[in-house]
């Protein structure tokens, strides 16, 4: 100051004046400094739930990566290498299992497979005979999905819009905990691919499946000519053809082959036999009382050949792939468990075929593949005796994208809700 | 001209309103910043469910006998310039619904029926031009908004060739089918 004046001077002005933006420039910095410290659930828990969703929406899943190989759909690992390529959902241990993943393949994302939507909603009870039988718990959707030490909650819900295929339980799936009050979400509409079937029906018209013996319009053959065979003809360079996109592929690496063979008691050679002849067993049929040299209402399955010769025979253990097949009685469904060769199989009416997957070593884009159900019967009053003609059914099923031949299911709209809190 | 009245002089004056002008706007600048976070991720789910209603509208849902793609909803629905439909299955079958299946958790938005949107496409036409036509509009008196809205687009490939569509070229091309949703 001047003396005694109340005037500043300007040089202190112009100090004073530096000093203050330089204050108030830092404390504006300072909250900039604080965003990544600071915690507030909306933000935090709608990212979380939207990256569970993408997770879930936009990836295959994936296995240990140990075991890991790069694979592509169709392929074979002769080319690609010997290491298990599974994926994760056909994985028996689910320990091997690093991330958890909807879609179908990485190029399809928002079309999920219902193989693994079934596996990824299994927490209660998982007990098919034929392996995955491992039901997922809390821990393992934190560490699989989720990826964070830190413990949320979480609620992931899929239902479906459009309706399923035929016969196929609607979706209404859910894990984790309720909704609390505050959460964040993230909802995805998606597609859902079902699993192809083959249901033939063998009183109907012969040339409707099989493509050989063109000229027969029945399934009924007369002997010489009948073999007393049905074959299913897998043609890789078919199935896995590139003009075919993922979401419609019929991918017997992945989904399950399921065949149905009905209306097997009309080609059975019956004829002046009644129910109430059947009146004894013998352990390897029932034999007529009135001593007809035949049996009556049922086909002796003897063997089912998955065309490896001397490798693969349906009632050994080793088989491509998990087999689970059973048969119609009339009443119930039994399954057909291995069997040694000497107890075939009595089938009155249904065969059904069910294989979890077909293994890449046996089946993919470079292989044609035939399973043959092999019928034979001999007089049950007199076991010893030469092979008689019963089964009069012959010809080969071309399972393809025919969909007179093969069930394909349209794609089906969902819903699929994340929530995390 | 110093005096010893200690009042401000007019450099001073200036000097000091500047600083508290500057001061004023830093604060209130400084004070705004996390607002919009909230913003951004409604947008965000908004966004994300748009396009996955486009892009679930765009995938046939199984091959022809032929193995060629069906036609796919929306491509029908663009082709065919059906405009009501397109919103009946935008908003009515996917973003609000009000039948079952319902969602288990909240809306995208709380107040869902307040959602609006506008749809057109873009296409080449006959002199090369990129062009617009809507596919469908609002009604009006809904254009005003109480927030920012959503762009969400697809790309597909059709025929507009007698859709009705204006100057089309006859030939199939890519279209892009854009959709705008706001609060309304």
């Amino acid at each position: 100051m001047r003396g005694d004046s109340g005037q500043l001077p300007v040089d202190f002005l112009v100090g004073f004046t530096i000093f203050i933006l330089s204050l108030i420039m830092v404390a504006n910095f300072v909250p900039s400094l604080l965003v990544g410290l600071q915690r507030t659930s909306g933000i935090d828990y709608d990212a979380v739930a939207y990256r569970t969703g993408v997770v879930l929406v936009e990836d295959p899943g994936e296995t240990n990566p140990a075991q890991q190989v790069a694979f592509p759909i169709g392929g074979n690992p002769a080319e690609f290498g010997t290491m298990d390529w599974h994926p994760w959902e056909l994985r028996t241990d689910k320990d091997q299992v690093s991330r958890f993943g909807l879609a179908l393949a990485r190029d399809t994302p928002n079309i999920l497979s219902i193989n693994k939507i079934n596996r990824f909603f299994n927490v209660t009870q998982f007990s098919f005979s034929h392996g995955l039988g491992q039901d997922l718990g809390d821990s393992d959707y934190r560490s699989k999905l989720l990826f964070s030490t830190y413990q949320y909650g979480y609620n992931i819900t899929l239902q479906n819009i459009s309706l399923m295929a035929p016969g196929a339980p609607g979706l209404d799936l859910s894990v984790g905990q309720p909704y609390p009050a505050g959460y964040g979400y993230i909802r995805r509409y998606v597609l859902i691919k079902q699993n192809s079937n083959a249901t033939l029906d063998l009183s109907g018209p012969y040339h409707q499946y099989f493509d050989t013996y063109p000229g027969n319009e029945s399934f009924v053959c007369l002997p010489p000519d009948c073999n007393e065979q049905l074959t299913i003809h897998l043609n890789g360079s078919i199935l896995y053809n590139a003009s075919i996109g993922t979401p419609y592929l019929i991918d017997l690496q992945r989904e399950p082959l399921i065949v149905n063979f009905t209306g097997l008691n009309t080609l059975l050679n019956n004829s002046g036999l009644n129910a109430g002849d059947l009146v004894a067993q013998n352990g390897t049929g029932i034999c007529p009382s009135n001593g007809a040299s035949r049996a009556a209402t049922w086909a002796t399955l003897r063997e089912v050949d998955f065309g490896i010769p001397g490798t693969y025979n349906f009632w050994g253990t080793s088989v491509p792939g998990n087999v689970n097949a059973n048969v119609w009685n009339g009443s119930a469904s039994l399954p057909l468990q291995p069997l040694p060769l000497s107890n075939p199989m009595i089938v009155q009416k249904t065969l059904t075929l069910y294989m979890d997957y077909i293994d890449a070593n046996y089946f993919n884009q470079n292989t044609d593949l035939t399973i043959t159900f092999k019928f034979l019967d001999y007089d049950p009053c007199n076991p010893s005796s030469l092979p008689i003609p019963q089964t009069f059914v012959h010809g080969e099923f071309l399972y393809d994208y025919n969909r007179t031949n093969v069930t394909r299911p349209d794609l089906s709209t969902g819903m699929l809700e994340v929530g995390i809190w | 001209m110093v005096k010893e009245g200690a009042q401000l002089y007019t450099m001073e004056g200036i000097a000091a309103g500047l600083i508290m002008l500057l001061t004023t706007y830093l604060v209130l600048g400084s004070t705004s910043v996390y607002t919009p976070g909230d913003t951004h991720i409604t947008d965000m789910q908004l966004e994300q469910v748009g396009s996955d209603i486009l892009r679930v509208m765009d995938t046939p849902r199984n091959l022809t006998n032929s193995l060629q793609p069906n036609r796919t909803d929306l491509e029908l629905m663009v082709s065919s310039t059906n405009g009501a439909t397109f919103n009946t299955m935008f908003m009515s079958t996917y973003l609000c619904r009000t039948q079952n299946p319902l969602p288990v958790a909240k809306a995208i938005s709380p107040e869902c029926s307040d959602l609006q949107m506008n749809a057109g496409i873009w296409y080449v036409n006959k002199s090369n031009l990129l062009q617009n036509n809507p596919l469908y509009n609002p009604p009006l008196g809904t254009y005003s908004s109480l927030g920012p809205g959503v762009r969400v687009t697809h790309w597909i490939q059709t025929n507009l060739t007698g859709s009705g569509v204006p100057n089309v070229r006859n030939e199939p091309q890519e279209v892009l089918v854009e959709v705008l949703i706001w609060k309304a």
